[in-house]
């Protein structure tokens, strides 16, 4: 209890009543919770860490282990300054910047991370940020939507998160839209299928693409939309925001959208959240954004401010026609993932993709070479992650190589598919070192 | 900088241009203000002209401070080094094709460390914050969020978890997520929990989609209609809509509570009727006396009932949605359990659901198993036969649960409870103090928050007035203009974390204000005046739209 007894006792008498019982006395009798909630006793501090410490002891994480898990969350160097700005209470215990002159703070963060996540993807407005890079790629195609009204139908190419699809699949039901997905060829979106599934000119209101795709092929993304746009379709892009430092930029290939994970900047997986969806589109298509959105203005002395604007679109003012049922974003992650690009800067951003592009190569050669290896799709580029074909099941390999060797292997593709068993999806980034690859091909050698 | 500032006599304290990083703290108030120790970052340190106004004349004018990072931007300077490769360096050119390799590398900005630092803590000083200031957001539970729950998330072996790696190593997770389940499951009264949701809103669609399902397997696939009371969030109606429903607005009576011959008469034969979305204590800050006949209403029309427990934290441990008819509920852990708002995220709400809807729940799940030696071990389910399947991309925001579940765990069942009892204290106590300054609109105990209307304010003062004043005064504002069905609303919320001495101070403040609005009505319709900048014009925004830099 905050309140002192003397405190509890004059507000009381403020109020009018004897006990806190009177004020409860609006919950009608039949309904009130009389017991103890059926819960163990209170934890004092020191229990507490005691007890969170032994639950986290209980996990093997890439703190103490090398992992090469990727799959769409990925370990990157992150700056200590990141931590310690984001530490700023003023940051973490803010609400959201509904008060402009309460969180220009807030609104200018949002403000440079609209315009960093752009400059990364080639495109013209970004909102806030979304829940994480699967409900991204679904807000991109409910926008898409919006924007083709007549369209009954959804092109998904196979390389898309398995997540992302099954997010797709879900929320498509509800809205009675058709979704096709397109299998790759050789690991790649083969972009005369993609056209071959839209139909007829007008049916389908997006075409989605991933590049790098799930099993880590570089996709071509411009035979991707230019398939799109010959069917009328809007083309969204996923992608990985890091493997953007050494690829070409979305935007300049013709995507309509591009959307995917920002967590990979500057935070850790999480188990998988709170991550950082990302969306950006074309500024003719601003209506049409789902969630917050941050643009600069002045103030009546004609000082320069910044207030979430277009807010005619959302829920709040909008109701049941609101562009989303959206009314967050993942702003701490964001500020994060802004501070780390900030942090990086124009030539550390280049430099980081060149280090997984190095290293990841540098894997991929060594375990090609091994005896019972070979790289799944060989004649295809890849930035930091790639499939690699096992002499025995992948999840065997993963389970000896922790066992055995201390190391968190890949992604086990018969997870997503049961017929392809013995092959792995390895993700190297700068967060693996030359001796951790080498221990890695090591052991693998030796399981061969 | 503009020098078209407002008249000195009107303002508190003047803001003045500022130099680089001038200023440790953008707020400085008048002697009413609340307290700096209190409700202020840090003292200032040296100069602060951003603050202290126009009377030192020994600080020159330095000009407007950076608005964004990129205006730091030295060409060639660099923050943090990358690691080097430590192996052969890779030519892009010769492992991408020319049509997959960036022309241009990304114009991020190129600025040092140091300036990084400044320009972020700067930037961290111009917003108000639980930390720094009273935050009577109503609805939003702008409460104190424990620091433990900061040192256990930075604990070795939880945010470094990766997604996907096999339930063997990550079994204390899964434990600590289990048993987030259960501690929402015993609060809620309901029968099983999915920690899915990443927000609210997430979670409303999340429980409309498992109702769709279950009137498909029920007899109810015609069902379309949700009716939603006329004071309730505007995710409710906007989640309807993205779940395939129609949603339908249900009056509040004079009282502010669901008008029940209106509910019969929306209800009719009930055919069409999938369910209702209900807030309770609604936003109002009423509890819904006839909440138990609401639901028995909806179940006898083949509907189900939803409720939005936003605010949850008035009712811990003294009913449970479960016991009073509701079949789905999503919490907010970033307002009942303490999960810090984070500027605008991450938040995350799960929802807790009756037996029935459990089947329908989303994937992956967790299942608790024997592990045959005495103990437990701990699974993800990948899929299950009715489920509404994947709404999201892995499974959960673990770092989340980790705070909501060191919170819970931290209060035990008589700490939940008392927070709803100070809850619903603080907010009788300020209603009672406040009803004689301002209107309160319905004027009857409430629960853990009440809305006033500044509709009879005198000389033209708006809501909005009181709300840019108390910014000056160093108290974030409370929620304006909603519920909607109260003209000109003040939604005040002070939860249960605050002192008397605050609430105090509050209306201590919100006196003078309504002085103010008798004395110098232009001084507030003119508000802020305090801050680095006054009202923005937000139709500009609009009209000249500049969302990057």
């Amino acid at each position: 209890m905050q309140h002192t007894a003397d405190d509890r006792a004059a507000m009381l008498a403020t109020i009018g009543v004897d006990s806190v019982d009177d004020l409860m006395a609006c919950i009608p009798e039949d309904i009130r919770f009389n017991g103890p909630l059926p819960m163990e006793r209170s934890l004092t501090e020191d229990e507490l860490f005691r007890h969170l410490k032994q639950l986290a002891d209980r996990n093997i994480s890439a703190d103490s282990h090398p992992s090469f898990l990727g799959a769409g969350a990925y370990h990157h160097f992150c700056p200590a300054l990141v931590d310690n700005l984001q530490q700023r209470s003023e940051f973490w215990t803010a609400y959201t910047p509904y008060q402009p002159e309460a969180s220009q703070g807030s609104l200018i963060t949002i403000l440079e991370w609209q315009s960093m996540i752009c400059r990364v993807t080639g495109m013209e407005v970004s909102n806030a940020s979304l829940y994480d890079g699967a409900t991204a790629v679904v807000e991109a195609v409910m926008m898409a939507l919006r924007i083709k009204r007549k369209a009954t139908r959804v092109v998904v190419s196979e390389g898309a998160h398995p997540d992302a699809i099954g997010c797709l699949r879900t929320y498509l039901k509800q809205l009675k839209i058709e979704l096709v997905t397109v299998p790759l060829v050789d690991g790649a979106t083969d972009a005369a299928s993609l056209s071959a599934a839209a139909g007829e000119a007008g049916d389908t209101g997006a075409v989605v693409i991933q590049s790098p795709n799930f099993g880590g092929v570089v996709e071509d993304v411009k035979a991707a939309c230019d398939a799109a746009h010959e069917v009328g379709a809007m083309a969204i892009v996923s992608a990985n925001p890091v493997a953007l430092s050494v690829l070409e930029a979305p935007g300049k290939q013709g995507a309509d959208m591009v959307c995917g994970e920002a967590s990979c900047m500057g935070n850790q997986p999480w188990y998988g959240g709170p991550g950082a969806g990302y969306l950006c589109a074309r500024m003719q298509d601003v209506r049409q954004m789902p969630a917050r959105i941050a643009g600069e203005t002045v103030d009546r002395a004609g000082r320069r401010a910044v207030v979430l604007t277009f807010q005619t679109r959302e829920q709040h003012i909008r109701r049941a026609k609101a562009t989303s049922n959206i009314c967050t974003s993942q702003q701490l992650m964001a500020l994060r993932a802004t501070i780390w690009m900030a942090l990086l800067g124009k030539r550390g951003f280049v430099e980081l993709g060149g280090v997984n592009l190095s290293r990841a190569h540098y894997a991929a050669d060594a375990i090609a070479a091994l005896d019972g290896y070979q790289l799944v799709f060989p004649e295809r580029a890849f930035f930091n992650e790639f499939l690699v074909r096992t002499p025995r099941p992948a999840a065997e390999i993963n389970q000896r190589l922790i066992d055995e060797h201390g190391i968190i292997g890949g992604f086990d593709m018969a997870r997503v598919d049961p017929a392809r068993d013995h092959e792995l999806l390895l993700a190297v980034t700068d967060m693996n070192t030359a001796e951790q690859i080498d221990a890695l091909v090591l052991a693998l050698g030796a399981l061969s | 900088m503009s020098t078209s500032t407002p008249p000195a006599d009107e303002r508190i304290a003047a803001g003045k241009p500022s130099a680089l990083y001038a200023s440790a703290s953008d707020t400085q108030h008048g002697r009413l203000a609340m307290s700096q120790h209190d409700f202020t970052p840090s003292p200032a340190v040296g100069p602060s002209p951003e603050s202290s106004g126009n009377t030192n004349p020994d600080v020159p004018e330095l000009g407007e401070p950076p608005l964004t990072i990129f205006e730091l931007t030295v060409p060639g300077r660099r923050g943090v080094l990358p690691p080097p490769a430590g192996v052969p360096a890779v030519d892009p050119a010769s492992v991408l094709p020319d049509f997959a390799r960036r022309s241009d590398p990304a114009e991020l900005p190129e600025v040092g460390e140091l300036d990084t630092q400044r320009h972020y803590t700067r930037l961290s000083t111009l917003n108000f914050s639980i930390a720094n200031s009273f935050y009577p957001l109503g609805s939003c539970t702008m409460k104190y969020n424990p620091l433990i729950n900061e040192r256990v998330c930075a604990l070795p072996g939880l945010g470094s978890l990766h997604p996907l790696q096999p339930d063997d190593q990550v079994q204390g997770m899964l434990e600590l997520c289990w048993r987030t389940e259960e501690l929402l499951k015993a609060v809620s009264g309901l029968d099983a929990v999915s920690l899915h949701p990443a927000a609210g809103a997430h979670g409303e669609l999340t429980a409309l989609m498992c109702m769709r399902a279950w009137l498909d397997d029920n007899d109810g696939a015609h069902k379309q209609v949700i009716l939603v009371p006329d004071s309730a969030h505007g995710t409710n109606p906007a989640s309807c809509t993205i779940a395939g429903f129609k949603s339908k607005e249900l009056k509040s009576d004079a009282r502010g509570r669901v008008d029940m011959g209106h509910l019969a008469q929306v209800i009719g034969d009930g055919k069409d009727i999938a369910g209702l979305m209900i807030t309770n204590p609604s936003t109002l800050g009423l509890f819904e006396p006839n909440i138990a006949a609401i639901c028995q209403a909806v179940h006898d029309a083949g509907g189900l009932v939803y409720m939005d427990g936003a605010n949850m934290n008035a009712i811990l441990g003294r009913t449970r949605p479960g016991d009073f008819g509701v079949d789905v509920m999503h919490f907010n852990l970033h307002k009942t359990f303490s999960q810090p708002h984070g500027g605008g995220g991450p938040g995350a709400g799960p929802i807790a659901v009756c037996d029935k809807l459990t089947p329908y729940l989303p994937v992956p799940k967790i299942a608790r198993e024997d592990d045959g030696a005495g103990g437990h071990r701990f699974r993800v389910v990948e899929s299950s036969e009715k489920s509404i399947g994947r709404t999201r991309g892995f499974m959960l925001h673990a770092g989340v649960m980790v705070r909501s579940y060191a919170y819970m765990r931290a209060n035990g069942p008589e700490g939940l409870k008392d927070i709803a009892d100070s809850a619903v204290l603080n907010g009788n106590y300020l209603r009672v103090r406040l009803r004689e300054i301002f209107t309160c609109w319905i004027d009857e105990p409430c629960m853990h928050e009440f809305v006033a209307t500044g509709r009879d304010l005198p000389n033209g003062v708006k809501t909005t007035d009181i709300a840019k004043r108390l910014i000056d005064y160093g108290v974030h504002p409370p929620t304006i203009y909603f519920p909607l069905i109260v003209p000109e609303a003040l939604m005040i919320e002070p939860t249960e974390t605050e002192s008397k001495q605050t609430l105090d101070r509050f209306v201590e403040i919100m006196t003078t204000i309504r002085e103010e609005c008798d004395t110098r009505p232009e001084t507030l319709k003119t508000a802020p005046h305090t801050r680095i900048i006054g009202r923005p014009d937000e139709v500009r925004a609009v009209k000249e739209p500049k969302v990057t830099v």
